[in-house]
């Protein structure tokens, strides 16, 4: 579990930590669209020297990376499996009972595990180049437009951000409490399942107590410091757009081009 | 039977393996007496933390071995049977009061028994003599540990520990928090456990007072290392090895090295407690009449 990076940031000084949030966030969901439009290898092959150019350019090791993304791998195999086991057509090589391996079969289980790979590869590259904070303003700037029909933007980016920067701390707080009830003899993770079930009683109930406890205190802290979710907010850090911003944006749009270009 | 906790040559690293990594211990050495109160001091971050969850399995070390009785504990331990060290070795975290789930107090105490299998029929005498060592009354058996008082919640918290009968009692920092009177209580009381049923305690404490007061030995950490491991009175009398890793002085003694300095002729050996010091001193004016 510690090695798990899904969802985790790890600072950094690359060009690609340092690029504006907001565009980051929307080259990433950007990427993800046109991962379905690619439909033959070579427009696949794009997208994966697109994402071999982004992970080189975050100088993340590739070694630390794929070990980081193995445990998302159960399910990849899982979704694959079933792709190649109960997809229909084309030349029949294999079958058994409800199971047949096809042509089409063996086609579709390897884009699909390509889109997989291409999808995690570049979500988790977004979260691990990228602060809770500085995501939570690329949400912001992102939703913008629509204060003008009075959507709370600016309260609903500080939820967002706090409850990210809560994320370590109620984690922390886990572990001890799962120390503590282990050395007065709780195994968790042992045993059938309503055993399992129920040890989590013991870690659950104080964590929702300490998780109340933070919420509680915070917003005493931020009320005594005059908080109000109608003012205007300044922010302690601001991102421009630069013209490493404008390149990947030109990067991904031209790939997105050809990928249109080559498909079948 | 071994006479001794023994560490030996103990590394840990936090996310081994990672770019994340950290190294929170390094080559640990460190042999404890079974039977004596020992106490671990250390500004923080030194590793203090890291070395006791240790004892419980909570960690394995990343190289080296830790021996307890017929437990040997290194890198390959699995997690399987562990319930007899675990038993043995009873932990008090810091903050405890924070592992508190149950309905009601009496359920609280008796999971960590029940845990290790003690018989249900022995389970309220077991409940009622601990809540007379934390001396909290039986009748806050049955009310809800969350509508308890902070100091009373620790006291349950501590008493659930002590149920489980450990033989090594190790606390983190168990005072941290309470009021004057509530910090003597709960020395009072493992000192008591101490010398009454002779369990071994180890101590983490940063109140210099306290350490000095109660314990037999002292080890010092810093930055992960063990550098120093002796009896308290030869820890306590070294100021220049305290001023080294950043550790103050017990009040006891800063009183005593003002004497001194003011030629007051206290010739014994340091005071570990502010009692001795009094004894001392009336010592030496009894002296200076005759
Ligand atoms: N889960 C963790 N992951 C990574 N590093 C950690 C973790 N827990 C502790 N550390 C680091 O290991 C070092 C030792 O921590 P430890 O908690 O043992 O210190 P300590 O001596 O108990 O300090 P204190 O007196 O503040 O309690 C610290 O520098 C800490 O930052
Ligand atoms: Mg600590």
């Amino acid at each position: 579990m510690e090695n798990f990076i899904f969802g985790r940031y790890m600072p950094g000084n690359s060009l690609v930590h340092n690029l504006n949030p907001a565009m980051k966030i929307l080259i990433s969901f950007y990427f993800i669209v046109i991962v379905f439009f690619a439909n033959n290898y070579l427009t696949y092959a794009l997208l994966f020297f697109l994402c071999f150019i982004s992970l080189y350019l975050s100088k993340i090791s590739f070694g630390f990376f794929l070990k980081g993304i193995r445990p998302l791998i159960l399910l990849i195999i899982i979704t694959v499996l079933l792709q190649l086991f109960f997809s229909a057509g084309g030349h029949i090589y294999f079958s058994f009972w409800i199971f047949k391996i096809t042509s089409l079969g063996l086609i579709s289980a390897a884009y699909i595990f390509m889109r997989f790979m291409l999808i995690i590869t570049i979500s988790t590259l977004l979260t691990l180049t990228t602060s809770p904070l500085a995501i939570s303003y690329g949400i912001e700037k992102i939703l913008s437009p629509l204060k003008k029909i009075h959507c709370p933007v600016d309260t609903i980016a500080l939820m967002i951000s706090i409850a990210l920067r809560f994320v370590p701390t109620l984690t922390d707080e886990a572990t001890s409490i799962m120390n503590a009830q282990r050395s007065r003899g709780v195994d968790f993770g042992n045993g059938n399942l309503v055993k399992r079930i129920k040890s989590l009683i013991p870690l659950l109930v104080p964590l929702f107590v300490s998780a109340f406890k933070h919420a509680d205190e915070l917003s005493v802290a931020m009320e005594a410091r005059g908080y109000s979710p109608e003012m205007k907010r300044t922010k302690f850090k601001s991102y421009l757009i630069g013209m490493n911003d404008y390149i990947s944006m030109m990067l991904f749009f031209v790939i997105s081009l050809m990928i249109i270009f080559f498909r079948n | 039977m071994h006479k001794e906790i023994i560490f030996k040559n103990v590394d840990y690293y936090y996310q081994h393996d990672t770019p994340y990594e950290y190294k929170a211990l390094e080559n640990v050495n460190l042999n404890i007496p079974i039977g004596s109160f020992t106490s671990i001091i250390g500004k923080t971050g030194s590793g203090k933390s890291t070395l006791v969850q240790m004892l419980n399995v909570l960690i394995k070390p990343t190289n080296g071995s830790i021996e307890i009785d017929d437990f040997k504990i290194n890198s390959k331990t699995t997690n399987k049977n562990l319930k007899p060290l675990r038993k043995k070795v009873g932990l008090i975290f810091q903050f405890p009061e924070k592992q508190l789930f149950a309905d009601s107090v009496r359920e609280d105490i008796a999971f960590g028994p029940l845990n290790f299998g003690m018989d249900e029929s022995k389970i309220d005498s077991v409940v009622e003599e601990s809540l007379k060592l934390v001396q909290l009354p039986i009748s806050i058996m049955n009310k809800s540990p969350f509508e308890i008082s902070g100091g009373q919640m620790r006291r349950v918290a501590i008493a659930g520990v002590l149920a489980m009968k450990p033989e090594i009692l190790v606390l983190d920092e168990p005072t941290v928090g309470l009021d004057p009177k509530g910090q003597k209580f709960i020395m009072n009381l493992i000192h008591k456990l101490h010398v009454e049923q002779n369990m071994t305690i180890i101590l983490i404490s940063h109140q210099m007072d306290i350490v000095a007061s109660y314990s037999e030995n002292v080890v010092i950490m810093h930055n992960g290392k063990v550098v120093a491991f002796d009896t308290a009175q030869n820890i306590f009398s070294n100021e220049s090895l305290l001023n080294k890793y950043d550790l103050t002085l017990p009040s006891s003694i800063k009183f005593y090295n003002q004497l001194i300095a003011n030629q007051l002729p206290l010739n014994e050996s340091v005071p570990m407690h502010v009692n001795q010091l009094g004894d001392q001193i009336i010592k030496m004016f009894s002296r200076g009449r005759n």
